[in-house]
């Protein structure tokens, strides 16, 4: 148990990182195994599916929140650009005869076009902070569902369709592994330490010689990159999006998966979002009092533990260490040690 | 030789002129203190220098380059480097992190290496955090590199402040009262640490002090500041026969300071700072 | 002109429901500095009390309006001392954060409870109009309108003249001072939860008087619309609340003459960025400066 976790961005000997590969090897195999042989049935698959794209909901709100000690309250507004830059550009760009590789391009184009409206929030992070940075995302996500609403070409308030289901248990599997590592190598880079410094002490990170806005630019670009894709995923799930999907009830519920599973730690995002996942659909029988429960569980969870279950531990396995076993370090004249 | 040039600084918050006319020029590997009561716009004279404040009037010149309206990173990276009056540590973040946090500068592989950890991304991280490690070592923290920055006894902390500061390889460290908050014995240390700091490393320091012993068994210029204005300047000798300087202090805690019993002055004064927790 | 009269008439009305609403966020503000996203859905429960009151109950129209109002009042209260009050000392983020829980928490007990949307019944029927000069208005959107700017005097002065307006004066400026005033802190939070609330479910009750089909997110726009406004006139400033409440009623009226109607809302929430990163302290507000 002590061994297992540590607290985040540093740690023991990351120990031998073979044991991830394997686990990502087989999750791979068996994402595409299980339906092949009908082994799952497609209620649990739909579940598993929305489990993926939620884990990446969660890391990719986490970073920003978690982190950055930022405050972006509107993530559902980035999901919302992904999903409909996605959902475009596979009916109406791309040509159907593509059929299913043109699904990577799509959900590639809906996570840049996220990342690059993320400057309309990144902009304003230069000079804001705390609440009223909460406040500038909130009215972003509100102003992409308004603009979305008033735009006859993508079918306005009446939603878009029109996409095939491309999203399948092994594709969402693929881009869950590649947005927890993408971000995790984020993390344990210079950036990172940039990114987290920005939590601690946002001035005494400048002072430090961090250029802050290039980090907070490039964090609210993977970032949002991340949320795009899983909108885009969302997208080809549905096979229908309208705008009042991606509202502040969206928003809210990323934010009980990043203060469930744990402020900045991976791990506590993969547990997070399923733990909240699976739990929504063990209750659906409750019909909308399970609604009233869920913004109750962030109440609660604010007051009695706001850091969330894992909240700023890591697990082993995902720590990056530059130099695998400490004594490797430089012998030199050490002085004051009295 | 001369590294940092001060011309007519001078700052106001809403009416209040914190700092007016204030002149220095300081030369390479030089050591100058700047001493003053509570609120006579020391602190204000680091954060116009290292950018946190734009100077309402006056220019900063470094090496040439005028600082005046720079983003404080850019100053950082420049050369100038500082530590707080209040320390202002990563509290979080390991000791080591700490200081590499203060490399980022120094980093030479690009977004995209550090997003796929490929290319440069690996023998960089090794280089930087053997470098920080050596700094660590230097310091007597490295034991502690594993610890979260904010398990450190105070003592310590204060002195990881003053790694990462240098973490950047500065020619220039703004030093805001190393000293709070602590007793004579670790005063004597502290002093050491910074004369062998000073030794070590191709820097100038300037050092906001309120334990007239450290200023004076230190620093070879003084400057002294009473309500944003310069009183007195010169050698430390100088500065303890000044009658103006003796004359502000007067009735307060520190005359005996300036006055001459330099021993175990100070820290009934500054004991206040010690943060608590 | 009659049409700019008229478009004025309309400035008042939806400017008034603004104001009502933007006291609420800005005295919260001002007590605790922070910014209680739920206060729109306060703004909703209020006038569903009143239907429950008016129509359920059958009370007649003076007695249901007080009722819905105290109660809204109550549950200000309640909502600062079992959410917020836990988390006075906690990091600004979990306080926001659980205002919007809050908030959703409201919206999703009133579906659960309401699962279709309700009909406040028509009480004013026989209430006639005046017309002068091609110019038309309900004698109960004057009603509504003279109301509300009853209300916001009334608090006017209670904020300026009151022993409790001063309490939460004192407040704003330092919390430390208060308890040498001989009143307890907790008291005059509470009291400015309650009146706050109180507010709000006044002009939940006026707005359901003029737009009887409430649903439970109706809160979810007017709150922001409310809390721009509060955001014009400068967060924390209790007559820059009321002035904001009409700027942005005439901006949206602006807007809506000039573009098409669906352009409202991005037109108050660019309006709401812009201020945000060019002047946080709104248009009456003055500008803090931060200490390192
Ligand atoms: N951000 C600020 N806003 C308003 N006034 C300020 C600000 N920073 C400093 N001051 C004022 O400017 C004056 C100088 O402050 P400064 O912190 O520079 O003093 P100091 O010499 O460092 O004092 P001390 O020995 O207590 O650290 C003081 O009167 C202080 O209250
Ligand atoms: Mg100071």
């Amino acid at each position: 148990m002590m061994k297992i976790f540590r607290t985040a961005i540093h740690g023991q000997p990351a120990g031998p990182r073979r044991p991830m590969l394997a686990v990502i090897i087989a999750g791979f195999a068996l994402s595409i195994a299980l339906p092949y042989f009908g082994l799952l049935n497609k209620y649990v698959i739909f579940v598993l599916i929305s489990v993926g794209i939620n884990v990446i909901l969660t890391i990719s709100l986490n970073l920003v929140n978690g982190f950055m000690g930022e405050f972006s309250v509107g993530h559902a507004g980035f999901m919302a650009v992904g999903a409909y830059g996605a959902a475009v550009t596979s009916v109406n760009v791309i040509p159907r005869w593509m059929g299913a590789a043109a699904f990577p391009t799509a959900i590639l184009a809906g996570g840049l076009a996220a990342a690059l409206v993320s400057l309309f929030v990144a902009i304003p992070s230069f000079k804001t902070r705390g609440d009223y940075l909460a406040i500038v995302t909130l009215a972003f996500a509100m102003i992409v569902k308004s603009a979305l609403e008033n735009m006859d070409v993508l079918g306005g308030p009446r939603g878009f369709m029109g996409m095939q289901q491309f999203t399948t248990l092994p594709w969402v599997f693929f881009w869950m592994v590649l947005s927890l590592w993408a971000i995790r190598n984020f993390v344990y880079s210079a950036y990172g330490r940039g990114v987290l410094s920005i939590r601690e002490d946002e001035t005494a990170s400048e002072l430090s010689g961090v250029d802050t806005r290039k980090v907070k630019v490039l964090t609210f670009a993977l970032s949002s990159f991340f949320a795009g894709v899983a909108g885009g995923l969302y997208a080809h799930l549905l096979q229908f999006i309208n705008p009042s999907m991606f509202d502040v009830i969206k928003s809210t519920e990323m934010l009980i998966m990043v203060y469930l599973g744990g402020v900045g730690s991976i791990a506590g995002s993969i547990l997070g979002a399923s733990i909240y996942t699976i739990l929504m659909e063990v209750l659906r029988p409750m019909g909308v009092w399970r609604m009233v429960l869920m913004p109750a569980v962030l109440i609660l969870l604010m007051i009695f533990r706001p850091r969330g279950i894992m909240g700023l531990r890591e697990l082993r396995w995902f720590v990056y260490k530059a130099i695998p076993h400490s004594g490797a370090a430089a012998k030199g004249q050490n002085i004051g040690n009295t | 030789m001369e590294i940092l040039r001060i011309k007519a600084l001078g700052h106001d918050f809403g009416g209040l002129r914190a700092l007016s006319g204030f002149d220095l020029a300081l030369d390479e590997r030089e050591f100058v203190g700047v001493i003053g009561p509570n609120g006579s716009g020391k602190t204000t004279l680091f954060n116009l220098v290292s950018g946190i404040y734009r100077a309402a009037t006056g220019s900063i010149s470094f090496r040439g380059r005028e600082l005046v309206g720079m983003s404080p990173s850019s100053i950082a990276h420049l050369g100038i480097t500082r530590t707080f009056q209040n320390i202002r540590l990563f509290k979080e973040l390991t000791v080591l992190d700490n200081v590499r946090v203060a490399k980022y500068a120094a980093v030479r592989y690009s977004g995209l290496e550090a997003l796929l950890h490929v290319g440069r991304f690996r023998t960089e991280e090794r280089r930087l955090t053997e470098e920080a490690m050596e700094l660590l070592t230097l310091f007597g923290l490295d034991d502690k590199a594993e610890d979260p920055a904010k398990n450190l006894p105070y003592g310590l902390q204060r002195r990881l402040e003053m790694a990462r500061a240098l973490a950047a390889s500065p020619n220039v460290l703004l030093l805001d009262e190393p000293g709070a908050g602590m007793n004579p014995a670790e005063i004597g240390r502290l002093i050491q640490l910074l004369q062998w700091t000073k030794e070590h490393f191709p820097i100038a320091i300037v050092l906001i002090e309120h334990h007239m012993k450290m200023v004076m068994e230190l620093c070879q210029r003084i400057k002294v500041l009473d309500f944003g204005v310069t009183i007195s300047e010169g050698t430390p000798m100088q500065i303890r026969q000044d009658p103006k300087v003796i004359e502000v202090y007067l009735g307060k805690k520190d005359y005996a300071a300036v006055a001459g019993r330099t021993e175990n002055t100070g820290y009934g004064h500054t004991a206040d700072n010690r943060p608590h927790g | 002109m009659a049409y700019f009269l008229q478009q004025f008439i309309n400035v008042l009305q939806t400017g008034s429901t603004y104001s009502l609403i933007a006291l609420g966020y800005t005295m919260v503000y001002g007590v605790l500095s922070m910014i209680n996203f739920a206060h729109g859905d306060i703004f909703m429960v209020g006038a569903f009390l009143f239907f429950l009151f008016v129509s359920t109950l059958k009370l007649p129209f003076v007695p249901s309006m007080l009722a819905a109002t105290v109660l809204t009042a109550l549950l200000g209260v309640a909502t600062e001392r079992f959410a917020y009050r836990p988390l006075r000392g906690a990091p600004k983020m979990s306080a926001v954060i659980t205002a919007l829980g809050v908030g959703v928490l409201l919206e999703h007990l009133t579906l659960a409870i309401n699962p279709y949307p309700r009909h406040i019944p028509a009480m004013f029927e026989g209430s006639g109009t005046w017309s002068a000069g091609g110019v038309v208005i309900s004698q109960l959107k004057a009603a509504i309108i003279v109301f509300s700017l009853l209300m916001m005097a009334l608090l006017d002065f209670t904020i300026n003249k009151t022993k409790l307006g001063m309490a939460i004066r004192a407040i704003s400026w330092d919390m430390s001072v208060v308890p040498l005033m001989g009143v307890s802190v907790n008291g005059v939070i509470a009291a400015t939860f309650a009146i706050g609330a109180g507010l709000g479910g006044i002009a939940g009750v006026l707005y359901s008087l003029a737009y009887p089909v409430i649903n439970p997110y109706m809160g979810v726009m007017v709150g922001w619309k409310a809390f721009i406004s509060a955001v014009i006139g400068g967060i924390g400033n209790v007559r820059g609340a009321i002035v904001g409440g009409y700027v942005l009623g005439l901006v949206e009226t602006l807007t809506i003459v000039f573009l098409p109607a669906t352009y409202r809302d991005v037109t108050a929430f660019s309006l709401l960025l812009i201020l945000l990163v060019y002047r946080p302290y709104g248009l009456m507000g003055k500008p803090k400066t931060f200490k390192v």
